[in-house]
């Protein structure tokens, strides 16, 4: 007897783990901390320096939509049960890299008529039985009400660079709409440039941005150099609002409990005192202003309390930034006399982070009733089998 | 030359190496047959069930192509070390393996009796191995073609108990947690810290507990008939005494038992060679590797290593004489 | 010559002050007598070996003692319980740990063994009968101080005698599995071992710890280690010892003190080895290396190994229960824990055992053709004691085996009873002419 509970008290001992506990009731605090943020709106501004006003935020924008159409399986357009050629009924044809990626220009946080926000489901039911809604025809018919925007939209010049250093020119297939395979290993990023002349004296150049991590499956040769010139400007956009990564190996999502660093550039110089707004996708705004460096950060806060279903709890939410910036007349793209007005805006998909949906302290109160309970049965079958020989 | 220790030994840098090794810009690749778990940040070597299970879960056709070749690119190099290194990998580097020596070292500390199953018990769980390792295949292709939601993508690195534990030796608590994802992800995390606390209590009265329903160990047993290292008996010499069987951690009766058998390097032998050292009888037992034998069965070092166990000459005793 | 003769008082036809000795004292005088005048023929006959080893002494002295009414022969302190131990299967472990003294008691006297007749069988192993008239009468007085004996059921004799010998003494029967295979057999046994350490823990009156156990087990695995070394150097041709010699040394190990035993068996191979770097052997180079098997032969029925040897023969190894066999199997501790070495011992007596009450042969057969091989064995005699059922049912088998091995092998069927002496000289002797005639 004396064994078992000498067993037991290692045992116990064992399992609680200093480091384990600390983490722990950290991640309870940032949890409340995600409740709160119902009763004030955009809590905890990250410190900056420079001027704390901030001139008001552009309400015309073109901001990249990452669509969830394009994950996981597919069914080909044009290959359905009607017209496959074998008659083998259809085919399914999987590409997992697909990615698809849309052009808005409807504002943000997007109005989807109550959909999903984020995928534009009409329930996440039929999300699982079955594929999306084409969100194509959704875009088609939204764009032929907005008459003028959608001319526009359809001269956007985008761009992919991928891991490799590559950049690729993405030709929308329909205005605004991008599939492109993700095939590597890495950050690919994406951006999409306007160019707009209303003739009302204001140049209006829009940037859309848009970082993504994909698990492919091809390794990028990192050694090769970055292909200049890529037909607009040399490197690099011209306007860029580019997300900061501590390295090399960070993790590229973003999480809640997490600060975002963003940095932005004209012509490849950083500008100063630029105001950045974060939307999120419950609307709730807070501001930023850059600083020398051009940069500015924001501490993500998870926006809605944590559902209590299982399946809400690590879905990713939509935030955009905004980054707007007056040339006043005589500057660089100011041939007319006209001012330009610069826009750019970078989506991120923000995660709750793993404390919302990943439970330590479950895990530790599982692992310590297992330990006992095995403990405590096999301490009574041989106390068991003990007596049973001495009787 | 006690073997054991030297097998410690080995042990213990196997896992320094496996856990720690990224710190010293160590890199065995991620394709080891063994739970060298990849979710160890800076990790000195990855277990290849990681990237099988992520390339398995494809559509059938892709495996035609490209994807075909990538995987049996993978497989072709878990097979070369488990031809290599056949079931060491299990008994010589395995670091749940280590834990599990550890704690056996422990408990005959504490002076804590093992239990052993009944045969026809042991005989009845020896398929779960492989009946798991079916599954390791079948699961992942299940999610590749749509007929498993992809809750279950890596279900065998959600449910190993490695996945929780080794990167605690990093002190990275991160995968020490349940995922209330979904039901799925629940039962397979919720799993793992199960069989986690199981290592723990079953070390106390069982040796090598989770090593006989390891699908990794499975996976090796595939390569035993063409593995380097061989375990060769001599029926003729053999007493059938049971040494062999009682030392044995993984409990198997073959090596005792076969007089006939030249191999036994049978499905569940981790080659630990605890049983060439109990052997009594001069070569009844030899260990090889490629044909070359290193390690064999001595009446001598049998004597020696249990004047070591038995207390050696510090317990001399005392004389009656009349 | 004369301070080894009986004691006066042992004299069966004379009286003791004046008082008629009853009919049970005047046997128990004779077979005194009797004892001691066959252990002082056998000595007589050992000193005309000049080449015998100095370090014989030692176990001389013990088996010399069996003139004096065996006082001596057991080393056992004043207050140190005696448990009496028959057959292979009695973990003297167990007894040395609990601080007991283990006497093994099995018997080769031809003149107890007709008293044995009064309760046996006259077709009953001559063993049995020996230990029956031992336990029955005061002769050996170790057989009267044992305060239990254990009594393994191997054959069916020996699972009868306990019956008999309960007047006598007290009396613990180990059940020993006949299949030992099975597992249900082995959890038995470990059972019926456990038992038997609790019995002992009652005799003694202390509780069997782990270190005990451990020390008891190193103990006799120091003893055997030495059986190891004694046994290589009988491997050398020419021979450094005569078998009979080492059939004395193992027997010695029945009565004496474990750890003493091991200092003289250490003491007598040092010499071995000194020999056999001089170059000092006891048997030409030339001479039949005979093995022994079969029944087993217990001091002092030691007219077979005498008669070979006297012939020319060397006895280079034997398979008995009372020498090789007792000895050769090790207990292997494995994690040190009370359940594993207690597992241990008994596997250690039942599994790798020879013994033909066993269901099989595989053990026996195995065991006799290393042998052969080991000790490049030319002869095997099988010796069969009269009544003894196992071994004689196994002759078969373990003839074919030799036949397949190209070894010659003799069947001699005897008893205790000197009588028949000149006849076997007559076989052996025709049986190692047929192995110079091989050569």
């Amino acid at each position: 007897m004396k064994r078992i509970f000498l067993t037991l008290a290692i045992a116990l001992c064992a399992g609680v783990h200093p480091v384990l506990a600390v983490q722990e009731t950290h991640g309870a605090g940032a949890m409340t901390g995600g409740r709160d943020i119902a009763s004030r709106p955009m809590a905890r501004p990250v410190r900056h320096k420079g001027p704390r006003r901030c001139r008001p935020v552009a309400r015309d924008f073109y901001w990249l939509d990452f669509s969830r159409m394009g994950m996981g399986m597919q069914r080909t357009p044009g290959n359905d049960a009607h017209s496959t050629a074998g008659g083998q009924g259809a085919r399914l044809v999987v590409n997992r890299r697909m990615r698809i990626l849309r052009l808005r220009h409807d504002g943000f946080p997007p109005r989807n008529g109550g959909g999903c926000p984020t995928c534009g489901a009409r329930s996440h039911k039929a999300m699982d039985k079955r594929a999306h809604p084409s969100l194509e025809r959704r875009a088609m018919r939204r764009n032929r009400r907005q008459g003028k925007a959608d001319a526009l939209l359809g001269r956007a010049a985008i761009w992919l660079e991928t891991p490799d250093n590559l950049i690729h020119r993405i030709d929308p297939k329909k205005p605004g709409i991008m599939r492109f395979n993700a095939r590597m290993w890495g950050l690919h990023r994406i951006f999409a440039f306007l160019d707009s002349e209303t003739g009302d004296g204001l140049r209006r150049r829009y940037f859309a941005f848009y970082d993504m991590f994909s698990h492919g499956d091809e390794v990028s040769k990192k050694d090769r150099p970055m292909i200049e010139g890529n037909g607009y400007w040399k490197g690099e956009p011209e306007f860029f609002l580019r997300r900061l990564y501590e390295n090399d190996r960070a993790r590229f999502s973003a999480r809640t409990g997490e600060t975002v660093r963003f940095r932005l550039t004209l012509r490849g110089k950083p500008v100063k005192g630029a105001c950045l707004v974060m939307i999120t996708q419950k609307d709730w705004r807070k501001t930023a202003v850059t600083d020398e460096k051009g940069e500015a950060a924001f501490f993500l806060i998870k926006e809605s309390p944590t559902p209590s279903t299982w399946r809400g709890r690590r879905r990713a939410e939509k935030y955009l930034l905004i980054a707007s910036h007056m040339e006043p007349p005589g500057k660089a793209h100011a041939e007319n006399g006209t001012a330009v007005r610069y826009v750019a805006t970078a989506m991120l998909r923000v995660r709750p982070s793993r404390r919302e949906w990943e439970s330590k302290s479950t895990a530790f109160i599982l692992g310590s009733f297992t330990i006992v309970a095995a403990g405590a049965a096999i301490a009574i079958r041989r106390s068991r089998r003990r007596r049973k020989r001495t009787a | 030359m006690n073997v054991q220790r030297i097998r410690l030994v080995v042990q213990f840098i196997s896992f320094v190496v496996l856990i720690y090794g990224g710190l010293f810009a160590i890199d065995l690749g991620n394709r080891l047959p063994t739970f060298a778990c990849s979710y160890v940040p800076d990790h000195g070597g990855g277990c290849f069930l990681v990237g099988f299970q992520h390339m398995l879960s494809r559509p059938l056709p892709e495996f035609l192509g490209e994807q075909g070749i990538r995987l049996l690119k993978a497989l072709g190099i878990a097979a070369l070390w488990a031809i290599v290194i056949n079931k060491a990998w299990c008994g010589w580097i395995c670091p749940i393996g280590l834990l599990q020596d550890l704690l056996t070292r422990l408990r005959t500390w504490l002076s804590i009796d093992m239990s052993r199953f009944s045969w026809v018990a042991r005989k009845r769980y020896k398929s779960v191995k492989y009946i798991l390792l079916a599954l390791l295949v079948l699961i992942p292709l299940g999610i590749g073609n749509g007929l498993i939601s992809r809750d279950w993508t890596a279900p065998y690195c959600q449910l190993c108990p490695a996945r929780p534990l080794l990167p605690l030796f990093r002190g990275d608590t991160t995968q020490f947690a349940i995922n209330f994802f979904s039901l799925p992800t629940m039962a397979l995390t919720g799993g793992a810290i199960v069989l986690v606390g199981l290592m723990f209590t079953t070390s106390f009265v069982k040796r090598r507990f989770l090593c006989s329903y390891c699908p990794m160990l499975a996976f090796l047993s595939l390569f035993d008939k063409v593995g380097l290292f061989s375990l060769k008996k001599d029926g003729s010499k053999c007493t059938r005494c049971g040494n062999c069987y009682r030392a044995c951690p993984m409990e198997i009766r073959e090596i005792e038992e076969e007089k006939g058998l030249k191999n036994l390097v049978t499905q569940d032998c981790i080659l630990c060679l605890r049983c060439v050292e109990a052997c009594p009888e001069n070569r009844a037992l030899e260990a090889q590797f490629a044909g070359f034998s290193f390690l064999k069965a001595d009446a001598e070092a049998f004597l020696a290593r249990q004047e070591a166990a038995t207390g050696g000459k510090a317990a001399a005793t005392k004389r009656r004489k009349k | 010559m004369m301070n080894e003769m009986p004691p006066e008082h042992m004299n069966p036809s004379g009286a003791e002050g004046g008082r008629k000795l009853s009919r049970q004292e005047r046997l128990v005088n004779k077979v005194r007598l009797h004892l001691a005048m066959t252990v002082r023929e056998i000595f007589e006959e050992v000193e005309k070996d000049e080449l015998r080893p100095k370090a014989m002494a030692y176990f001389d002295d013990i088996f010399r003692k069996f003139m004096h009414n065996g006082e001596g022969v057991i080393k056992a302190a004043e207050d140190q319980k005696v448990i009496g131990t028959y057959c292979v299967f009695v973990p003297e472990e167990i007894v040395y740990a609990a601080g007991g003294y283990p006497v093994r008691l099995c018997a080769g006297a031809h003149d107890t063994s007709e008293i044995g007749e009064d309760f046996l069988p006259d077709v009953a192993c001559p063993m049995v009968k020996s230990e029956m008239g031992f336990a029955s009468m005061p002769i050996l007085d170790f057989y009267q101080r044992c305060d239990m004996v254990a009594l393994p059921a191997s054959c069916h004799w020996k699972l009868k005698m306990g019956e008999m010998l309960e007047p006598f003494d007290d009396v613990h029967m180990l059940d020993v599995p006949r299949v030992k295979e099975s597992e249900k057999a082995r959890d038995y046994w470990l059972e019926e071992v456990k038992r038997f350490q609790k019995r002992v823990e009652k005799i003694t009156g202390r509780k069997i710890r782990r270190k005990a156990l451990r020390d008891a087990i190193r103990r006799i695995q120091r003893a055997q280690r030495e059986v190891v070394r004694f046994q290589e150097l009988r491997k050398h041709n020419p021979a450094p010892i005569l078998g009979r010699d080492a059939l004395e040394v193992l027997n010695a190990y029945f009565y004496d003190e474990v750890n003493d035993w091991t200092d003289a068996l250490a003491t007598l191979n040092d010499e071995l080895e000194e020999r056999i770097a001089q170059g000092i052997h006891v048997a030409p180079p030339r001479a039949a290396r005979i093995m022994l098997t079969g029944s087993p032969m217990v001091f002092p029925n030691w007219k077979v190994p005498f008669v070979i040897e006297d012939l020319g023969g060397i006895l280079v190894c034997d398979e008995f229960c009372t020498s090789q066999r007792y000895l050769s199997d090790m207990v292997s501790v494995d994690e040190g824990t009370m359940g594993d070495m207690l597992m241990a011992i008994a596997e250690r007596y039942v599994l790798p055992c020879a013994c033909p009450t066993f269901s099989n042969t595989i053990e026996r057969r195995d065991r006799i053709a290393r042998l052969v091989d080991e000790y490049q064995v030319e002869g095997v005699i099988y010796h069969v004691l009269k009544g003894c059922h196992p071994f004689d049912i196994e002759l078969k088998i373990i003839e074919k085996l030799l036949q397949e091995k190209g070894v010659p092998m003799l069947k001699i069927e005897t008893d205790y009873s000197p009588e028949d002496v000149e006849q076997l000289r007559t076989r052996i002797e025709a049986f190692q002419e047929t192995l110079k005639g091989r050569n």
